[in-house]
């Protein structure tokens, strides 16, 4: 890796656009993956990735949900492919359980606001929860463009803004560490964080150029 | 107010997993008592989301990868298992990776500092190939030690024989590799012992559970000087103190079994029990099991408790809001003449009285809510404080209170909230109050609305007091005046009238309450009688003739008699169903989330 602008450069960041595929090839790769081959069953996951990921993103409470559900979701695929019906909408499928998981997970920890359990997690839980049975259910086409974009936004900031959102976007980098790294303190930090997160969604939903 | 940026500061704070108690009852209390700041606090989240989904650098064949080796390296017994194993980790990371970050640098000081050689052949490193199922510790707070007197450190294994110990203060979390989940509070000592499936011994001090799901025959168990507590998949706590063990469930269902005479009892979530108070009171109406039933109907989306949950979710406000009646003497005079809007005034105040105590007694349980289940033993106690006088308070009582009262102590019975006290004002009401006035009505010589009231409402009491002989005996002479509680002239009149038979309507809302009541609490399981299937049949065609021109209380009632459980049917039409998902049961007080048991409707 190269050393550039104080951070590490990276070729590429962000995940893929889905790969095109049409229904026959859909198929084609679940009725491989059912005979058993995993390669095929990596190809459809690769395919449905990205509407998958970007539905979570936008739903779940926390990033570990997002890492988790996704997983849990693609596992859960995996070991219900024989009931998948061949109609060229395996995307959705996938989406679908990837809703249910998420819901059944919300409202698991809505309710355990009790013993050994945050009471955080619940209220952000609960209150996701609500979002979800309110509707909403499909990320639209402008919400998957939206994340596209933002990689394009992330080059539209100040060198160091990007640094810092690199920093924390990228590397998850704990804000305490960052605010010894700025020399600043963690509620200073946490608000250009937090407007440069504004700054990038703005940008990313067409509302207005970087500042 | 909180400042905005110590708000923002403890949002990142959250987002590393790093919040202090003391923080996180900081942000809890200002998202609590501000939606804006809840809104705000999920916008934001869901930014760093976005942010975090657009730019990392991860790929999507990464995540490939990921599946690929958990699909190959490890087939569960069934997709539900494996699943929950995942999401079972994604819980157990967010829970123990709050310190990990530092954890990691401590232990990697920690790891040169102590080399001791013994410390390696003890349970540190991989397990030996014959114990490839030991737990790894993945997070340590404070000083713990083996049964060596060796320190505990990242990453060591708990192998069969072991024993960790935490000093007061210190924390140990250990994961298996299927996701189970157990953290040592300070003061500990837990061993692992030999056995099929996974067998823990505590002997002293107080454990948490996130067990992931096992086969029945490799089912965790904690074992304590006095209990054992048997698991298959769930989320619970043993304590072990002054020879005693309590224990608390937040999640699933476990086994409770009592060492001394083999006593045991299934204890669900949010509820508790001290081992030598075992069994826990018999329920009326809402077995653990039930419970959870419900917990899983709803968590998997099913209808009709999906959408009586999210019903009664939008409803907790209003609930919360009315103004409780003053304790003491209400009027309930008769409902005709002068007195009416006296009469009707007493029946709306202990209507919305036992509407918002259903209500939250069932959410409390439900989702372990604090609050919810607070004001419900609130509204209990007010209840059973209502003295009751005039021409119709038997009847109120023993239709409205006796009925709500009982439900609601049934479902919070048990629980955390829960103390003697209130057990013994529940005691001292019935014997008072309750019981008298149902067993006026009942008394009545022949079968008309009243006696069926009284007769449900005394089979509530007997069901509260665990006196099953005399649940099923009321059960037999309820069967036996079934024939001239539901005359077949009543039945050929509601299917042709114009105008709702009120009295046939209150005889089969309180039968079937007492139905449901002797098969939870009596084990009554008997087919209804024909005369029971003939009055549903003239129902059944009375509303299908009505549909969307069902009154109020048809509609309530269609919704109780609707499903596949006994005594119930599946012909009432849709249009006819109770379009409020919240009030539709037994009688049009109740939740259908009550009425309906999604066990019997697989």
């Amino acid at each position: 890796m190269m050393e550039r602008s104080g951070h590490l450069e990276r070729p590429e960041v962000g995940p893929p656009m889905p790969t095109s595929m049409d229904q026959t090839q859909v198929d084609t790769l679940v009725a491989a993956a059912l005979a058993g081959d995993l390669e095929s069953f990596n190809q459809l996951v690769l395919h449905v990735y990205p509407q998958l990921v970007g539905f979570l993103a936008f739903h779940a409470p926390n990033p570990e949900l997002v890492d988790e559900i996704t997983q849990a979701t693609f596992v859960a695929a995996y070991e219900n492919l024989a009931k998948y019906q061949s109609r060229g909408v395996f995307s959705a499928w996938v989406k679908g359980i990837g809703r249910n998981l998420l819901r059944t997970e919300l409202s698991r920890r809505s309710r355990l606001r009790g013993i050994n359990h945050s009471k955080l997690e619940s209220l952000l839980a609960e209150s996701a929860l609500g979002d979800l049975d309110r509707g909403s259910d499909l990320v639209d086409e402008d919400q998957l463009s939206q994340l596209d974009r933002l990689r394009g936004c992330l080059q539209k900031l100040s060198p160091r803004m990007r640094m810092i959102a690199e920093r924390r976007f990228v590397e998850e980098v704990p804000v305490k560490v960052m605010a010894q790294q700025f020399k600043q303190s963690c509620a200073s930090l946490a608000k250009v964080i937090f407007t440069i997160r504004r700054e990038l969604r703005s940008c990313a939903e067409g509302r207005g150029d970087l500042t | 107010m909180i400042d905005e940026r110590r708000f923002l500061e403890l949002i990142e704070f959250y987002l590393d997993n790093d919040l202090s108690a003391a923080d996180e009852t900081e942000l809890v209390s200002v998202v609590e008592r501000s939606p804006a700041h809840l809104q705000q606090l999920r916008s934001i989240l869901r930014d760093q989301n976005i942010c975090r989904t657009a730019l990392r650098g991860f790929t999507a064949s990464d995540i490939a990868q990921r599946v690929s080796h958990l699909v190959q390296g490890w087939r569960p017994a069934s997709a539900a298992s494996a699943v929950s194993t995942v999401v079972a980790h994604a819980v157990s990371r967010r829970q123990t990776t709050a310190r990990l970050y530092w954890i990691r640098m401590a232990a990697a000081a920690l790891i040169v500092l102590v080399t001791a050689p013994m410390l390696w052949w003890f349970i540190r490193g991989q397990p030996a190939d014959n114990d490839a199922t030991a737990p790894r510790v993945v997070a340590v707070t404070g000083r713990a030690l083996t049964e060596r007197g060796t320190l505990i450190a990242l990453g060591d294994h708990l192998r069969i024989g072991g024993i960790a110990r935490t000093d007061a203060g210190a924390q140990v979390a250990l994961v298996w590799p299927d996701g189970t989940q157990v953290d040592l509070a300070g003061g500990t000592t837990l061993a692992r012992e030999a056995g099929t499936g996974e067998h823990l011994r505590l002997d002293l001090g107080s454990i948490s559970v996130v067990a992931a799901k096992r086969p029945a025959e490799e089912a965790l168990e904690v074992h304590c000087a006095d209990a054992t507590v048997r698991v298959v998949g769930t989320r619970f706590a043993v304590a072990f103190a002054d020879g005693k063990s309590t224990v608390s469930v937040s999640e699933g269902l476990v086994r409770v079994q009592r060492r001394s005479d083999g006593k045991s009892s299934v204890l669900g979530a949010g509820q508790q029990v001290t081992v030598n108070l075992l069994p826990p009171p018999a329920p009326m109406l809402y077995s653990a099991e039930r419970i959870e039933a419900v917990r899983q109907a709803v968590d998997a989306g099913r209808h009709p408790w999906v959408d009586s949950m999210a019903s009664l979710r939008s409803q907790i406000g209003d609930l919360l809001a009315p103004r409780l009646p003053d304790a003491g003497d209400l009027l309930v005079p008769a409902a005709s003449g002068p007195q009416l809007d006296r009469h009707l005034q007493a029946r709306a105040e202990i209507d919305q009285l036992c509407r918002s105590m259903i209500g939250l007694s069932l959410w409390g349980r439900l989702q372990m809510d604090d609050p919810a289940a607070t004001a419900a033993l609130e509204r209990i106690r007010r209840a059973t404080d209502l003295r009751l006088i005039g021409d119709e308070a038997d009847l109120l009582v023993s239709d409205m209170l006796v009925v709500h009262v009982l439900q609601s102590a049934d479902l919070l019975r048990s629980t955390r909230w829960w103390s003697d006290q209130d057990s013994a004002r529940i005691d001292r009401w019935i014997t008072e109050v309750a019981f008298p006035a149902a067993t006026r009505l009942e008394d009545r010589r022949r079968p008309s609305p009243q006696r069926s009231r009284g007769l449900a409402a005394l089979m509530a009491i007997e069901a509260w007091r665990g006196n099953l002989p005399q649940v099923r005996a009321r059960m037999s002479q309820l069967r036996s005046e079934l024939p001239r509680l539901l005359p077949a002239v009543s039945n050929a009149r509601m299917a042709a009238a114009e105008e709702t038979d009120n009295g046939l309507f209150q005889n089969m809302i309180h039968v079937l309450l007492a139905v449901d009541i002797a098969r939870a609490a009596g084990g009554e399981v008997g087919a209804a009688p024909a005369e029971w299937d003939a009055a549903v049949q003239a129902f059944v065609r009375r509303v299908t003739r009505l549909k969307l021109q069902a009154t109020h209380a048809e509609s309530a009632l269609s919704s109780a008699l609707f499903g596949n459980q006994p005594w119930r049917t599946t012909q009432i039409p849709s249009a006819a169903l109770f379009p409020d998902t919240h009030t539709n049961s037994y009688c049009w007080y109740f939740p259908n989330l009550q009425a309906r048991d999604p066990r019997l409707e697989q």
